[in-house]
């Protein structure tokens, strides 16, 4: 009897880590990666993009990783109805996790789409936006993000 | 660094009396009730400057001598102006004590407090003129910053008041305009070329101008040291907070006795106290801060009831008839050159008038009938209805007069 073979896989979780917010975060990242206010923002949008590092093993480590986040900044910032003020994906697909339907339905209804409007107009991911837009719930938004996450250094 | 911009909006209209289809074709004096009903309006003016202006008056004038880094603006209408020189002129030298400080700012609108940039341009533009010259009257400045009728906007109206040679134009932060975007921002209005637009915040200032005194709110009971740290929070993430409000809320929608004389005395102390904040007038902002994106507002937007749209005061048939009939008549009562009937036209396009004959009765109906002098609607409309066929009347004599003369 042949011993069945197991197939290895990589949990999601590590291959779509996310880095926790919160000042500690930013101060390791200071260490290996530049955050810099890039020279091509989008003032217009009221974003910046979050340059990285261009060290040899940051590149094979991103190598499929293609995308710097867009950080918004001012007047591009995400007001959520309620006062919560979002900065970019990894932000919004948290508020996402932690949203009402009331609060989604708000944001996201027949006549507009206010989560796929700032992704694309301000955060510049057209292809995340059109995966917003035709999602129903929050739970499923935040799962586009999740997946548009992957395509970004972070 | 947030700004605090205080806007209050000051305003009375001429009510019209219960006018009986009996009095058509015999009196045309239509303001002028002398009842104990509330649409007296020499009662209604008193008991408003007795219990709201005079003394938020007092304590404004005190909180500007005491901070001088304290600023507000206010825009008083033509007609309560002129009800504040018939009636309580010791008001009127109260706000005229206020701009003297050099830290109130006077904005411009539509000396009838009306709907005509909806109707008729022409007349818009004649009402925010006759406006101008009042407040150069009794102020003598020269208003840089318009506001319309209840905060109704929408990008034409910008392009129109630009035009006119104003420098910005204030209007609701409503969410359906905002989606995502901020109201603590300025903006450009799509279309203009260097204005730019102010919107209200509307939580924080309904949370003073609604809310205030609700036993039911969350916030309840609000004192300024908690409010002082809602606008901080706004710190980085706003330039401007923009507070517009009715000023009767102090006094007359909020009494004294639910503390809100206390809470303004303490407010600006409160906010300052933040190394960060500040106060500024509309024209302050203008000038301090930079339009952060456009804002396209295809659709007109007010301040009033959920909705945020026209919706208070030209949703049902008799609302609509009226108005409409009323700026049907605009050539030829401009034509009769009668300043009585012209002037008696131009009042009865008071905004109100159509408020009062509002049938929403759903969420904001509570807010509709404390604000109605009427008891119904149906009321409202029969007096308007029954003054406008005896406008139409003079009108005519006015018009058959003047033909047999020419004759």
């Amino acid at each position: 009897m042949t011993p069945k073979k197991v197939k290895k896989t990589v949990p999601i979780k590590t291959q779509t880590k996310i880095a926790p917010r919160g000042k500690n975060v930013i101060a390791k990242m200071k260490k290996t990666v530049t955050i810099p206010v890039n020279s091509r923002q989008n003032k217009a949008a009221g974003s910046v993009k979050r340059a990285t590092g261009t060290g040899e093993k940051n590149s094979r480590m991103n190598a499929k990783k293609t995308r710097s986040l867009v950080v918004a900044v001012g007047g591009g910032c995400f007001w959520m109805n309620g006062g919560t003020v979002l900065r970019d994906l990894v932000e919004l697909k948290n508020a996402l996790l932690a949203m009402s339907k009331e609060q989604y339905d708000f944001h996201a209804n027949k006549e507009r789409n206010d989560f796929a409007a700032w992704v694309e107009g301000v955060l510049q991911d057209e292809l995340c936006a059109r995966g917003l837009r035709n999602s129903m719930t929050a739970q499923a938004a935040s799962k586009v993000i999740e997946k548009a996450l992957q395509n970004y250094h972070l | 660094m947030p700004s605090v911009c205080f806007y209050f909006q000051v305003h009375q209209p001429y009510r019209l009396k219960n006018y009986r289809v009996f009095d058509i074709g015999n009196n045309n004096e239509y303001f002028n009730d002398d009842s104990e009903r509330d649409v007296n309006n020499k009662k209604v003016l008193l008991k408003v400057a007795r219990k709201s202006y005079l003394p938020t008056n007092a304590i404004l004038l005190d909180l500007l001598r005491a901070h001088p880094d304290f600023k507000v603006s206010f825009s008083l209408s033509g007609v309560l102006m002129e009800q504040l020189e018939e009636y309580s002129p010791e008001t009127m030298i109260s706000f005229q004590k206020l701009v003297e400080t050099g830290q109130v700012e006077i904005l411009s609108e539509t000396y009838f407090h009306s709907l005509s940039f909806l109707y008729s341009k022409d007349e818009f533009r004649k009402q925010v003129e006759m406006h101008k010259e009042r407040v150069r009257y009794f102020f003598g400045v020269e208003p840089k910053v318009f506001r319309n009728t209840e905060l109704i906007y929408n990008n034409d109206l910008a392009r129109e008041v630009e035009a006119m040679g104003f420098k910005g134009v204030l209007s609701e932060g409503a969410d359906h305009i905002l989606g995502w975007r901020s109201p603590n921002f300025l903006y450009k209005p799509k279309g203009a070329q260097n204005i730019k637009l102010l919107l209200k915040n509307y939580r924080l200032s309904d949370d003073i101008a609604f809310r205030f005194s609700s036993r039911d709110w969350d916030g309840y009971p609000l004192d300024a040291p908690t409010f002082a740290n809602w606008v901080s929070a706004v710190n980085g993430n706003g330039n401007v907070v923009n507070l517009f409000m009715d000023y009767e809320t102090f006094g007359e929608h909020q009494w004294e006795d639910t503390g809100i004389f206390n809470f303004l005395k303490h407010l600006p102390g409160e906010i300052l106290k933040h190394p960060d904040n500040n106060f500024v007038t509309p024209s302050e902002a203008i000038d301090r801060y930079p339009d952060v994106a456009e804002l396209d507002v295809p659709h007109f937007i007010s301040w009033a009831d959920v909705e945020r749209d026209l919706s208070a005061w030209l949703s049902n048939p008799i609302q609509r008839d009226a108005i409409s009939k009323l700026y049907a008549l605009e050539e030829k009562v401009l034509s009769t050159n009668d300043k009585k009937i012209i002037n008696d036209w131009r009042r009865l396009q008071t905004s109100d008038h159509f408020y009062y004959m509002c049938t929403k009765w759903f969420s904001d109906g509570d807010v509709h009938k404390y604000f109605n002098p009427y008891e119904s609607p149906y009321e409202a409309f029969i007096s308007f209805m029954n003054v406008f066929n005896d406008l139409k009347l003079r009108i005519a004599d006015r018009t058959i007069n003047e033909t047999e003369y020419l004759v």
